[in-house]
């Protein structure tokens, strides 16, 4: 008799220990700050603002903001000298889910030529 | 070394402070603290700045929470050269009050001026030649294939 009622209140102990870890555990999980780079900007009006030949550095500054990174390509049988890239990119991660963006912006001297725009968001989950 | 100084554009959405304006301010002065910047209408370099993430933080819940809580100040800086448009360097700035308690009350006066700072000091390094400018990715030499290739 003594032997079963200590044996159901180890049982409870034992159960309410491990609702208390699962608690704490979806606690910490549930605190976790999403991890961001910063979202892009003003993305939707590259197409109305910025225009092929014309618009300058200081547009897509403007625009965009300063990008992370610059670099230039080259393309011979299409300008023997090569143009300069700007590089743009978005990171952020929010439990389990991950975008992923980038930008390129193309330049033809001074003046804006084109850009590239790749996304991951709303592809990129990850699966436990 | 002359430089135009743009006013700098606040990204962060912040109400209660004209933090682009205090960027500018924060320029200015740590420009004119280097004896190699000069601030010129006609300067021969334009420089283009961007507050890019503020969080005011608190000292409080630094106290209590360790980790959390920070004042974070977040500034890029692009070079240009202002006649040709060609970019020259790009340069962030970041400035962390992570951990601290009472004595750390007020950071966020003065995080926007130690983000300025940090990049000021990554821009004087720059016109100093001790930093390589901004990366340039080499295109490889183009050789057309021709039939004496093909031997």
């Amino acid at each position: 008799m003594m032997a079963d009622r200590s044996r159901r209140a180890q049982q409870r102990w034992r159960g309410a220990a491990v609702a208390a870890l699962m608690l704490g555990a979806f606690s910490i999980a549930s605190c976790t700050p999403p991890v961001s780079t910063g979202a892009f900007r003003s993305t939707g009006q590259i197409e109305t603002k910025l225009k092929r030949g014309v618009s300058t550095k200081t547009d897509v500054l403007s625009l965009l903001g300063v990008p992370n990174g610059p670099g230039s390509w080259l393309l011979p049988a299409l300008d023997p000298s090569p143009r300069e890239i700007w590089y743009y990119e978005d990171m952020a991660m929010s439990g389990s889910t991950l975008r992923m963006q980038m930008i390129f912006v193309f330049f033809k001297g001074n003046l804006y030529d084109g850009y590239l725009w790749t996304s991951g968001a709303g592809a990129l989950e990850t699966k436990f | 070394m002359t430089l135009i100084l743009d006013p700098c554009t606040d990204r962060t959405g912040t109400k209660d402070r004209d933090l682009a304006k205090e960027a500018t301010e924060a320029f200015r002065t740590a420009l004119s603290k280097i004896k190699d910047f000069v601030v010129a209408a006609d300067g021969r370099y334009r420089l283009t700045c961007e507050v890019t993430d503020y969080q005011e933080g608190s000292a409080f819940t630094r106290w209590l929470l360790p980790g959390r809580g920070q004042t974070v100040g977040k500034i890029s800086a692009i070079v240009t050269d202002a006649k040709t448009g060609e970019t020259q360097t790009i340069i962030v700035g970041e400035a962390r009050v992570r951990s601290g308690g009472f004595y750390t009350i007020g950071a966020y006066s003065y995080i926007m001026s130690s983000a300025v700072d940090e990049v000021v000091k990554k821009l004087d390094a720059w016109a100093h030649g001790e930093v390589s400018a901004a990366p340039t990715l080499r295109p490889f030499e183009h050789r057309g294939r021709t039939s004496e290739d093909a031997g």
